[in-house]
């Protein structure tokens, strides 16, 4: 049998997250075999893409030795490179991180050890999380496993990356300004950012932000579900999405790549068929949200690292991140004050829109994943840095600390995935999953199950 | 070679907060500022007079209370 897409459901790592973990349960799949599985499949198949920058033979096999029964007893789990792990220190896609967190048990690390995952790896970022595209790391640049000359994404890039390839089934990210949903969409992964403040953030290199969230970014909605249960430490249980409102914001439809409106717009079709309604909503403040978004980050930034630590970081910064952390200096203050009323604004808007419909839906990014080479993107507007367009789309989950997910929804002419950008009321995360588990009913699962060119090849 | 107003403000501003900058700074900071210059500068012209303000925000739960605006 042949899985769509060409992947081997017969390997363990084309197992989906929770296969993986009730097939360990039953006592069908050994997990050390499966650790081993994993490690040799990133062994082999990461050359191109270079998304998993360490790896963690002896840990791994430690925590999976003293692994309780949990919901992912066994379950190899990659993170990305913000997280204190008690044997290493994030690095934050940098020589080094620069807010002095050490190696230790970050949050995310004793959520996942308590329900029995095994952290196999850690993945590839953006340097200090400042970017949408991956292509920018001291590890080098993070290839997309549909295409390994594009971009995976950014912040997150390597989780994404990683959970595509069929390297892990399941990774954790981060999203301070859409850092877990460009690069899902990217990838054609289910990328979900938390509502802020769900998950502690204790041993997280940006702990200090009031705009990131740590977020579960797998395959399709149910592992999602499963990782984003362990991350949070409390059941989302699933409701019927069939009845409920979907808001179209006909704002963020406007200067999208006429293939990926085209796409997403297809998508909407499928879930207005499956029953939701659609209706149009408008939300006030989007005019401003790119660069209130842009300013909060950078500044949010600035103020976390002591100057002393940023100068003597300098020289081992790339010479965009070194400029570019020259370039917040000049920023005024009112600029900030001025970006922290949009955000109020942006705030009540969605709250008011929360009123008549249960889930916003647009495009999760306006062009698909750019060339390494050059990662600007082509809008009908012209030619932009792809982080420019990008912040657009994403940063209002970001300014109003609400969950947002991207859903695969399906593919351009060219064979690059397309994502579906999904957001609710701030107690609601649960029904992100709903809506996105619905899109693969409604689709025959074919945008989830297809596997990129890279993981069709006959490997480990 | 003259330097332009813009690189000219660079240079002093940075100065000012003890921060050396090069040429390769110089381009990058320029091209950061091309493309986002416009967007910050329609923002510090925006008329936000009126938008709610929230002294107490929390991003983990909705705007709580009455909308208080910005003055006008």
């Amino acid at each position: 049998m042949t899985a769509p897409g060409g992947a081997r459901p017969d390997h363990p790592q084309d197992l989906t997250l929770r296969e993986q973990a009730r097939a360990i349960a039953t006592g069908e799949l050994d997990a050390t075999e499966l650790l081993e599985a994993t490690l040799g499949r990133i062994e082999e198949r990461d050359r191109e893409l270079n998304s998993v920058v360490d790896r963690f033979a002896a840990e791994s096999a430690r925590m999976l030795s003293e692994a309780p029964d949990g919901p992912l007893h066994g379950v190899p789990i990659a993170v990305k490179d913000m997280f204190a792990l008690p044997w290493r220190e994030p690095r934050d896609g940098s020589t080094r991180n620069l807010t002095g967190v050490a190696a230790g048990e970050s949050s995310v690390y004793r959520r996942l050890r308590d329900a029995g995952a095994v952290v196999v790896g850690v993945t590839n970022m953006h340097e200090h999380g400042a970017g949408s595209t991956g292509h920018i790391s001291a590890y080098g640049p993070c290839g997309n496993p549909w295409d390994p000359a594009r971009c995976s994404g950014g912040s997150s890039g390597g989780s994404a990356a990683a959970v595509a390839a069929r390297l892990v089934a399941g990774a954790v990210g981060t999203d301070g300004g859409g850092s877990i949903r460009y690069p899902a969409a990217y990838c054609g992964i289910t990328g979900l950012k938390l509502t802020w403040g769900l998950v502690p953030a204790d041993g997280y290199t940006h702990a200090y932000s009031s705009m990131s969230a740590p977020g579960p970014m797998c395959r399709d909605a149910a592992d999602t579900r499963l990782l984003g249960e362990a991350l949070v430490g409390r059941p989302l249980e699933p409701h019927r999405a069939q009845r409920l409102r979907l808001g179209h914001v006909p704002a963020l439809w406007e200067d999208v790549d006429p293939e990926v409106a085209a796409v997403c717009e297809a998508a909407v079709d499928a879930l207005r068929e499956a029953g939701m309604t659609v209706t149009e909503v408008e939300l006030d403040g989007l005019e401003h949200v790119r660069i209130a978004t842009v300013l909060r980050l950078t500044l949010e930034d600035a103020a976390a690292i002591p100057p002393q630590v940023a100068r003597d970081h300098e020289p081992e910064l790339s010479p965009i991140g070194r400029a570019l952390s020259k370039y917040r200096s000049l920023i005024p203050a009112e600029a900030l004050v001025r970006a922290d009323a949009v955000r109020a604004q942006v705030r009540h808007a969605l709250l008011d829109a929360c009123a008549t419909a249960d889930v916003l839906v647009w495009p999760t990014v306006a062009a698909p994943a750019p060339p390494i080479a050059d990662t600007s993107v082509q809008l009908p507007s012209g030619t932009v840095p792809a982080d420019y367009s990008n912040v657009r789309m994403g940063g209002i989950a970001n300014l109003t600390g609400a969950p947002a997910l991207s859903a695969p929804c399906g593919f351009t002419q060219a064979g690059l995935p397309v994502g579906l950008h999904l957001i609710t009321h701030w107690r609601d995360p649960e029904r992100l999953l709903d809506v996105a588990d619905l899109l693969e009913q409604a689709t025959g699962r074919r945008h989830v199950e297809a596997a990129p060119p890279l993981a069709q090849k006959a490997t480990v | 070679m003259h330097e332009d107003q813009f690189a000219a403000f660079v240079r002093t501003a940075l100065a000012r907060a003890g921060v050396e900058m090069d040429e390769t700074d110089l381009a990058v900071i320029r091209v950061a500022d091309a493309v986002y210059g416009p967007d910050r500068e329609a923002l510090m012209a925006a008329d936000l007079s009126g938008t709610p303000l929230e002294h107490d925000l929390d991003p983990s739960r909705p705007p709580s209370g009455p909308r208080r605006e910005m003055a006008r």
